[in-house]
């Protein structure tokens, strides 16, 4: 468990116990951003705005 | 005597100063655009096929279109990095998990059927279709969590559980029309009292200056040659 930092604390004075913490089930890896956004490969161009944009219009 | 709201402001993901409450709201858009550089083997392409032919017009819009999201991506794996060093806490509605996931699922579909609709034809006929992907889907969601595993003790999702959620959700959707779940991400941030979201949905970015938060959503570098910055989020093109 995590201490309470003052953002926790924050937003746990406004919201309550809406508040989720993550706790990461694994130690951070050793990879950079760069590095993990790399092996998300895709072969063709998906234009991922309009992903979202279908998903909001749900 | 009533203050009008102060409008909030539009903040450059390398050059702007970090929020001094060390609070960032995310939306999803940001997080996608991180996750997945998918368009630069099709922009490589089309700039070495424009080598030596001229392009279509549709061609050149989409070379422009793929440049656009190219620096939106490494801008956003950059600020993510910033965020990292600067042990910054990340905050967001707990709706972007579903919504990550929606969005990695149809990337992957996309990506093998070729187009949306054919990818949403595909599943409506046979959901089980999906059977074949679930590795690669598995793989990307895993990616997303590698990430937020960056942040250790840092990753606060709100449940919109909070009637004064609901309010404000409302009251974005009857004032700006904007859809469910961008008033979700909004008025999450802004009932939080927290000023900064990340975000790049135009219609989002608009109502969140509107309604006083800083919106980290231009990229483009001063040193960048021949980049116009536009005002607005018009970085974009049309």
């Amino acid at each position: 468990m995590w201490f309470k930092s003052r953002a926790h604390k924050k937003l746990e004075k406004v919201f309550n116990g809406s508040v989720h913490q993550y706790n990461p089930p694994k130690p951070p890896s050793n990879r950079t951003v760069q590095e993990i956004c790399n092996t998300a490969s895709m072969p063709h161009w998906v234009d991922t705005d309009q992903i979202i944009r279908d998903i909001r219009k749900k | 005597m009533t203050s009008a709201k102060s409008k909030g402001s539009q903040k450059n993901l390398y050059d702007h100063p970090l929020p001094d409450d060390k609070i960032i709201f995310w939306d999803t858009n940001f997080v996608i655009s991180a996750l997945f550089p998918s368009f630069k083997e099709r922009y490589e392409n089309l700039c070495s096929k424009a080598t030596h032919t001229p392009l279509s017009i549709a061609e050149l819009e989409e070379r422009q279109n793929l440049a656009y999201l190219f620096k939106r991506h490494q801008a956003s794996a950059a600020f993510i990095e910033r965020l990292i060093q600067s042990e910054m806490n990340v905050a967001f509605s707990s709706i972007l998990f579903t919504e990550v996931y929606f969005g990695i699922k149809y990337i992957e579909l996309e990506t093998v059927y070729g187009s949306r609709e054919q990818a949403k034809k595909e599943l409506g006929d046979d959901p089980k279709i999906l059977t074949q992907h679930i590795p690669a889907i598995l793989r990307n969601w895993n990616l997303f969590l590698e990430l937020l595993g960056k942040f250790p003790g840092r990753i606060f999702a709100i449940n919109p559980t909070e009637a004064v959620i609901v309010t404000e959700v409302l009251r974005l959707r009857i004032q700006y029309g904007l859809t469910p779940n961008d008033s979700f991400h909004l008025a999450t941030s802004i009932t939080s009292g927290c000023k900064d979201i990340v975000a790049f949905d135009r219609a989002l970015t608009n109502v969140g200056i509107d309604e006083g938060l800083n919106v980290w959503c231009t990229f483009f570098q001063k040193k960048d040659p021949g980049v116009a910055r536009t005002p607005g989020l018009g970085n974009r093109p049309e």
